[in-house]
């Protein structure tokens, strides 16, 4: 017995797995346990309290209230069907979009590919609210939305309906085109490899083309098509910032609303949103489960022969795609940029006079503590020590996320590689990748219940590293294990028969052949931990980082700095994603989803 | 049944040339095999044929239609030709089972009912003897039986000829020894024309009716296998074709008044070379040079052509292989008075008195065959001598060479001259 442990331990990828393993579990169910225990304790000053005339303990009171008292529709039920049919819609925008996009690129002679495919990632690079706030710079009214006019109501006095500006509508349009690239990158992927005889032969046995796209094209992508869902539900289901910013009353917007009065019910919505991510997991992994498999053999896929659009389609197609794209990938840029120099928020005369007196740099220059000029008190951008610490935590918290994250995502994976069927392994794995399929804001309230008791961390950078290592792990842990399990085992056997230590064995041979997914799997977090919200919101204050102090101003009436602000964040997130491409080689589009 | 007729087909990439003015008639119910190195043209030519490639011009014919003109601009769609069509890689499709698989391509006909495809399904699926696996998905199944649903697919829809690309490469060698004969019966029993792409060549001498080598687009010999062999009509098709692979052996000399060559070969070893039918070599040369001036001339004239483009993957006379046992080879410019001489391994006798002495370089036993390698000088003689015959590496030995199957090839032009006797 003894020797057998002894023996399990001397290999090193073992050693890896059990600490793996205890760090997962801790990390993924402590705060699952303490978001349940949440739900039936008593909160004094709370509802609860009110309602049992307790002031500690156990109560099942939470549920019953949330479930049966006539709130329940306000609280609960309509929450959830948002919730349900913004993560419905946007998969679905995000699938359409994304895959005829990829259809477009990967198999037909569209023109400007290479334009269109790097521009197309830009609304997945950016942050989520973006293309929300774009949406409300352009199509607010003080007559609809009763805020400030937006770019159509400014200048042209054109009034969208509502359902138009705010609520639905525009959440699902916002979250499928921000999670499209996820598609286009996961279905294009298949796409080029995909085995071109597969349709060639059905097109010898004289298949009409419709039917070889429902019968041979589209089976192929499912599982593409299976991954996306599975990565969009979870994230648009957990978005806070898109529903928040477009008015729309969802499980996480509710969330937020509820949690200081009636705390223990705020809970029962996060464990909802934590039961659908399982949930979808689950009939994810049955449908990839049937008989069918799809290992998408490659044959002489270079003789793919491409659909020709003829001259004019190919042209007229790019165009309405350079258009689209325009709005969701530079616009946002632009449109940031000019709300900076705006006088006040909403005045755009500059753009009917084109005096640039009706432009300011008061936002960015002013060096002094002013209350007039709409500026409450607040420096310019440039001079703000607020935002330039909030960028400072950003950038600390990203790095430092990315860091950790990446180091044990490919330590997982390595792991779990070299032990492919053992339970063990594929324990780590699925725990280790849990997080990613818990909508972001229910990882953020679990972590929040598990450290403002005891361990009091609220407010510290502690506390988001720890979160944001824990959500980020899988895509650092799958682009790992992707790269690893195409790595023959041999290459390191013939290693340990030269008696070459472990670590010698890693840093000199895996590390280096790993070197671009390795890279990928750092580059993931970090981008994504730049733009993050929906994570952070419920575990910080307003001025630790960029994306809190976003909301704030936002909050505040100051869109001239909650533009800058996310002006500065695209704009870094550009400038990492395009050095690190520049040296690494390894590009954001190579590992996202694995 | 159909003939197949290409007309000047040419298919290029830019300035790559991957099939080079290439006319082909593929017999009614034959068995053609394209045979040539990776890269060659071979499958850009079949795909070409079954209307998944468009020819950059020239014309094709399948029995009395014209399926491609470059200047009638007619271009018949691969699902209107009518053929099947056999993957390298089988290209099943995954999310149907083996009877979906095969029934998919009937429905599409229109011509059967519900009943009829059935019995159409269960037929096929008994020639290749696939029944018990219907239910199955392709993932399911071993290579060879994928192999087979593949072949089923194919051979449902009764099509007038079947092009196959390396149908076998993807098998274990076992099986596809097994699966080699069981396509010649299928040739036989179903009488449809094949046409076939292997780099393979013992598969294309063993199936084929007809061989159609192609090196670097162009077409080298067209002929049946065993012409192939014994007559390759330039020292590449000798090289490619046999194994273990020809010999080639310099050699300089003239030819002599009553019609032999007197040449230098194995290291300055007098040599005569008796043609077994009469080649005079200055009309040769005329012949040769004549031809040469017509390719000329045609070629001109499709470079006036205003769409023409210069071939960028440029025609080389083979680099011909020596074997020598330390690499002294220099690079000679060739003169008319250069020659090879080719000896197929089974025209090495190797034999205890006579011919030159050697030295046993390397023996190779099978039990059916040795393959022996005779080291003489520098020289190294691949010879194949039937029944479990074992050598001791490094022995004395003496070779001859056998009559009548010995190949001369002008170094200049890498053409076959004749054949006939060479004593040493």
């Amino acid at each position: 017995m003894r020797n057998k442990v002894a023996t399990f331990f001397s290999k090193p990828q073992n050693t890896i797995l059990v600490l793996m393993g205890l760090i997962c579990t801790f990390t993924t169910f402590a705060p699952i346990v303490a978001i349940l225990e949440d739900t039936i304790k008593i909160h004094p000053g709370t509802i609860d309290q009110n309602l049992t005339g307790l002031s500690s303990g156990y109560s099942f009171i939470n549920y019953i209230d949330l479930f049966t008292s006539n709130i329940a529709k306000i609280h609960l039920w309509t929450p959830l069907l948002n919730t349900l049919i913004l993560a419905v819609g946007s998969c679905a925008v995000a699938i359409l979009y994304g895959g005829i996009f990829a259809f477009l690129v990967t198999r037909t002679n569209l023109s400007c590919k290479k334009y269109l495919s790097s521009i197309f990632i830009f609304p997945y690079i950016m942050p989520q609210w973006t293309l929300a706030t774009v949406w409300k710079n352009l199509f607010d009214s003080i007559a609809v939305t009763h805020t400030k006019d937006g770019l159509l109501a400014g200048l042209f006095g054109i009034h969208m309906p509502e359902w138009w500006c705010m609520g639905l509508f525009p959440s699902i349009l916002v979250l499928g085109l921000h999670y499209a690239p996820f598609a286009y990158i996961l279905i294009g992927g298949i796409f080029r490899n995909m085995d071109a005889n597969l349709e060639e032969a059905a097109t010898i046995l004289n298949t009409p083309k419709w039917k070889i796209m429902t019968h041979v094209t589209l089976p192929l992508i499912r599982p593409a098509i299976l991954s996306t869902i599975l990565l969009v539900f979870g994230s648009s289901m957990g978005s806070y910032p898109v529903p928040h910013f477009l008015k729309l009353t969802t499980l996480s917007t509710k969330y937020i609303e509820l949690n200081s009065n009636r705390t223990g019910q705020a809970s029962i919505l996060a464990v909802i949103m934590m039961l659908l991510g399982v949930a979808i997991m689950y009939f994810n992994q049955r449908s990839l489960k049937s008989r069918k498999s799809y290992t998408t053999v490659t044959g002489k896929s270079g003789q793919t022969s491409k659909i020709n659009l003829g001259k004019v389609g190919k042209v007229l197609i790019a165009v309405i795609f350079i258009v689209i794209t325009f709005f969701t990938s530079i616009f946002p840029i632009i449109s940031f940029t000019f709300e900076t120099f705006l006088p006040n928020p909403g005045d755009y005369s500059f753009l009917r006079t084109l005096n640039p007196d009706n432009l300011t740099t008061k936002w960015w220059l002013t060096a002094e503590n002013v209350t007039e000029n709409g500026m409450y008190g607040q420096k310019g951008m440039l001079f703000n020590e607020m935002i330039w610490k909030g960028f400072g935590g950003t950038m600390l918290v990203s790095v430092v996320c990315a860091v950790t994250a990446g180091v044990l995502g490919t330590l997982i994976g390595y792991a779990v590689s070299k032990n492919r069927r053992s339970k063990l392994a594929g324990y780590v794995n699925s725990v280790a990748f849990l997080p990613y399929l818990m909508p972001s804001i229910a990882v953020s309230i679990a972590f929040f219940k598990l450290f403002s008791g005891g361990i009091n961390l609220y407010n510290t950078y502690w506390l988001l590293i720890i979160v944001g290592t824990v959500k980020y792990i899988p895509f650092a842990s799958r682009s790992s294990l992707n790269s690893m399990l195409q790595l023959s085992g041999e290459i390191e056997e013939a290693a340990i028969i030269q008696d070459i230590p472990w670590r010698k064995r890693m840093t000199r041979i895996i590390v280096p052949i790993q070197k671009a997914s390795i890279v990928s799997g750092f580059l993931l977090p970090f981008m994504t931990c730049l733009r993050e919200l929906s994570l952070f919101m419920l575990l910080c204050g307003q001025g630790l980082i960029l994306s809190t102090q976003l909301d704030y101003f936002d909050e505040m009436g100051l869109y001239a700095f909650s533009s800058g602000i996310n002006l500065i964040l695209i704009v870094t997130i550009l400038i990492c994603n395009a050095l690190v491409n520049k040296i690494t080689g390894a590009s954001l589009d190579k590992g996202i989803g694995g | 049944m159909p003939k197949i007729t290409l007309t000047d087909i040419t298919k290029r990439w830019g300035d790559f040339y991957a099939v080079d003015h290439l006319d082909l008639v593929i017999e009614d119910c034959s068995f053609v095999t394209l045979l040539g190195p990776s890269g060659c043209g071979k499958t850009t030519t079949l795909r070409m044929i079954a209307g998944l490639e468009t020819p950059t011009s020239g014309r094709i014919e399948i029995g009395d239609t014209v399926v491609f003109d470059s200047e009638r601009g007619i271009n018949v769609p691969a699902n209107k030709r009518h053929v099947g069509f056999l993957f390298q890689n089988y290209a099943l499709w995954p999310n149907m089972t083996v009877y979906q698989n095969i029934s998919f391509g009937l429905k599409n006909l229109k011509k059967y009912t519900k009943q009829e495809i059935d019995e159409i399904v269960q037929r096929v699926a008994k020639v290749v003897k696939i029944e018990m696996f219907l239910d199955r998905y392709p993932s399911e199944l071993s290579g060879g039986q994928q192999q087979r649903v593949a072949i089923a697919r194919t051979l449902a829809p009764e099509p007038e000829v079947i092009f196959m690309d390396e149908p076998l490469s993807n098998l274990d060698a076992k099986l596809r020894l097994e699966m080699r004969s069981e396509l010649q019966r299928l040739h036989l029993t179903t009488g449809r024309t094949f046409v076939y792409v292997t780099h393979d060549q013992m598969e294309a001498m063993t199936l084929a009716t007809k061989i159609c080598l192609i090196e670097n687009g162009v077409l080298q010999q067209y002929d049946p296998p065993l012409t192939v062999y014994e007559k390759p009509n330039n020292l590449f098709v000798a090289d490619f074709v046999g194994s273990p692979s020809i010999n080639f052996v310099d050699a300089e000399g003239k030819q002599a008044e009553d019609g032999t060559m007197e040449l230098k070969v194995l290291g300055g070893k007098n040599a005569k070379f008796r043609f077994t039918e009469p080649v005079k070599m200055t009309e040769w040369r005329q012949a040769e040079t004549r031809a040469d001036e017509e390719l000329a001339a045609v070629r001109a004239e499709r470079a006036k052509h205003k769409d023409h483009v210069e071939k960028g993957n440029k025609d080389k006379v083979f680099d011909y292989p020596v074997a020598l046992v330390e690499d002294t080879r220099e690079k000679t410019e060739p003169t008319s008075e250069n020659y090879v001489i080719g000896v197929r391994p089974e025209m090495l006798e190797i034999c205890e008195e006579g011919g030159i002495e050697g030295e046993v370089y390397s023996a190779m036993p099978t039990g059916m065959e040795t393959t022996v390698r005779v080291r003489i000088g520098n020289f190294l003689l691949t010879g194949v001598v039937f029944g479990g015959v074992t050598y001791e590496i490094g022995s004395k030995i003496h070779v001859r060479f056998r009559d009548n199957g010995i190949m001369l090839f002008s170094r200049l032009s890498g053409k076959l001259i004749g054949t006939g006797g060479l004593e040493v």
